[in-house]
């Protein structure tokens, strides 16, 4: 039944003009004569469904086209091409219906009166999406204790910091209890004690109301935290969807084995075993080939001093630029041909 | 809708406390109108100028000063600003057109004016005893209700110039023009009988004119029933090709605008 799923994107594209110009003062003169236009691709024939309750994480480096998606999933912006549908809507004709149930936190963009206390905005919110007052104040009352608001509320905006005024703005996106969250860099430039409790407080509202989320972040340990599904995109185009997990056993052949030696060793007498990436004292770390690691692992106990061992997956971070580094070698292989036609 | 509006209001007559001189100064900023008083009244000393004496003077250019005041408009600097460094996209996340938003904005401002400028008509309806109006029931209605008029006219077509951010840079350049037309046409600089007599016969039925002294001429009993009655229409139709504008520009600038700079 297509009513179950809150998120359905098909074939969704969505081309920027960009206006060119050669810096400095000649090049000023040149475009105030001919403008040179180019198209920009943000997002290019993208696919992807969303099922009710589920965290998908958004990966992709600066430019992506990660904001472009959610923004036109929230209706800010028409799609060049495609489809998009959110709750059975089409985000673009901005229905009030529509609105009322979902939300977009941009980490960069702020909702909040500046001169105010953020308590005013909440109830400009509590009229503009026509929150019943019981149920205003039961949410406003869930959401002080759960990040914690009570001595920010009647404070000036401009005077809290910033880790303060993204609780703020979480509420006063929250307030109306939408059913579907667009989160696009929720965390940046908090600390990371306020980055673990804005985490746990998205895995509480998910848990809570059954929420759909899709964020962005740059901090992976949001997303291995709170995301068990990444949709990782770059240069407009999808490049995986799927488990988090088996992204890593895809890309990253090898697993880590960190050991520890009782006694001083020979650093070649490691290399039979795998790739030492870093050998320090009595330390090292190898990279084995994901299907022998349980094998390497007891042959080493088996002939070397070891104290202790033990096998992780390698540091997302490095597979995901894996993913890119790949995906860039395959555009720079194609590139050549593009130009021609061109 | 109408709990909207109170609510926005009541959040941007905070903002405007929190700027008390602020409010205070761009009221007075305002003040062309009375050094077009006082040009006029010198101008008048010896005798009357086309009709009016310089109680006529007076009384046009104050109540002028009141309409200047109860019409005044910004909107296009916000808006503008909004739609190129992208926070318009805050206020399309409402479940309503973002233009309630602007529009309750401008209308708490309103009451701050009418709260100062109350006590100072009174004041000046003391030290100007020669001002003379209609006041009548019918003739106070009227100007009420073209006022309102002459602000949501104002509003529109400065909205509607701000919206012109979507395509282009100089958004606010353009209306500069139009602006400056306003004043020259709309019976800033002097009455309108005062122009020559057939860029008066034109300017009669431009806009401009139902954007700022309709009102005031209306209060000062100089129109005959059917001048009145044929200005009313003008408004009417001027303020319904306003809208109808909005909604074109508006409706294809959502579609261009591209919320950079988030």
């Amino acid at each position: 039944m297509p009513g179950s799923i809150p998120i359905r994107v098909q074939n969704l594209c969505k081309y920027y003009q960009v206006h060119q110009k050669e810096p400095g003062l000649v090049g000023s003169l040149k475009s105030f004569v001919k403008r040179k236009y180019a198209d920009v691709k943000a997002v290019d024939d993208v696919s992807f469904t969303i099922d009710a309750g589920e965290i998908v994480g958004f990966l992709g480096p600066n430019g992506a086209g990660k904001t472009t998606t959610l923004k036109v999933l929230a209706g800010l912006l028409y799609p060049t091409n495609g489809v998009a549908r959110v709750l059975d809507f089409t985000p673009s004709e901005r229905r009030a219906a529509f609105l009322r149930q979902i939300t977009l936190v941009m980490g960069q963009k702020q909702q909040l009166a500046w001169d105010l206390p953020p308590m005013e905005t909440f109830l400009v919110n509590a009229a503009i999406y026509e929150i019943p007052d019981d149920q205003f104040k039961k949410t406003l009352a869930e959401l002080t204790e759960l990040l914690e608001l009570a001595p920010l509320l009647k404070k000036q905006v401009r005077k809290l910091s910033l880790g303060e005024r993204m609780k703020c703005e979480l509420t006063a996106a929250l307030l109306h209890r939408p059913k579907v969250l667009f989160l696009d860099e929720p965390t940046i430039g908090l600390d990371v004690t306020m980055q673990t409790k804005i985490r746990q407080f998205v895995a509480e509202y998910n848990a809570r109301y059954r929420a759909t989320i899709i964020l962005t972040s740059h901090y992976m340990a949001d997303v291995t935290a709170l995301c068990q599904r990444v949709i990782v995109i770059d240069h407009g185009k999808l490049l995986y969807d799927g488990d988090l997990k088996a992204l890593a056993e895809k890309i990253a052949p090898h697993k880590l084995v960190r050991v520890e030696f009782s006694q001083a060793l020979d650093g070649q007498r490691l290399e039979e075993f795998g790739e030492v990436v870093k050998m320090r004292g009595q330390r090292a770390e190898l990279l084995v080939p994901r299907d022998a690691t349980s094998d390497v692992a007891a042959r080493m106990l088996a002939q070397l001093p070891i104290a202790d061992v033990t096998i992780e997956e390698p540091p997302i971070e490095d597979v995901i630029t894996r993913v890119f580094e790949q995906a860039a070698r395959a555009r720079a292989e194609r590139g050549e041909a593009e130009e021609e036609e061109e | 809708m109408l709990t909207k509006y109170f609510a926005l209001m009541r959040r941007s007559l905070g903002v405007m406390l929190e700027y008390r001189a602020g409010v205070l100064i761009w009221m007075l900023v305002n003040v062309m109108p009375l050094v077009m008083l006082a040009v006029w009244f010198s101008l008048a000393e010896d005798g009357p100028i086309g009709g009016y004496a310089q109680a006529d003077f007076v009384s046009y250019y104050l109540l002028l000063t009141f309409m200047r005041q109860m019409t005044t408009v910004w909107v296009i600097h916000e808006l503008d600003y909004d739609i190129r460094y992208g926070n318009l996209s805050i206020k399309l996340l409402y479940p309503f057109n973002p233009i309630h938003a602007y529009m309750s904005d401008n209308l708490a401002d309103k009451i701050i004016r009418l709260a100062v400028l109350i006590p100072l008509g009174i004041v000046a309806a003391f030290l100007f005893p020669m001002m003379r109006y209609e006041l009548t029931p019918l003739s106070v209605a009227l100007m009420l209700l073209t006022m309102a008029a002459a602000w949501a006219m104002r509003f529109l077509s400065q909205y509607t110039f701000a919206l012109l951010a979507f395509w282009v840079s100089e958004a606010q350049t353009l209306h500069e023009i139009w602006y400056a037309v306003w004043l020259m046409l709309g019976g800033m600089v002097a009455p309108l009988d005062l122009f020559p007599a057939p860029v008066a016969a034109i300017a009669k039925y431009l806009p401009f004119r139902f954007m700022l002294s309709f009102p005031v001429e209306v209060m000062l009993g100089r129109l005959t029933a059917d001048e009145t009655l044929l200005g009313l229409a003008a408004t009417a139709f001027w303020l319904g090709a306003m809208i109808v504008a909005y909604r074109w520009v508006w409706r294809r600038g959502i579609k261009q605008f591209s919320a950079f700079g988030a």
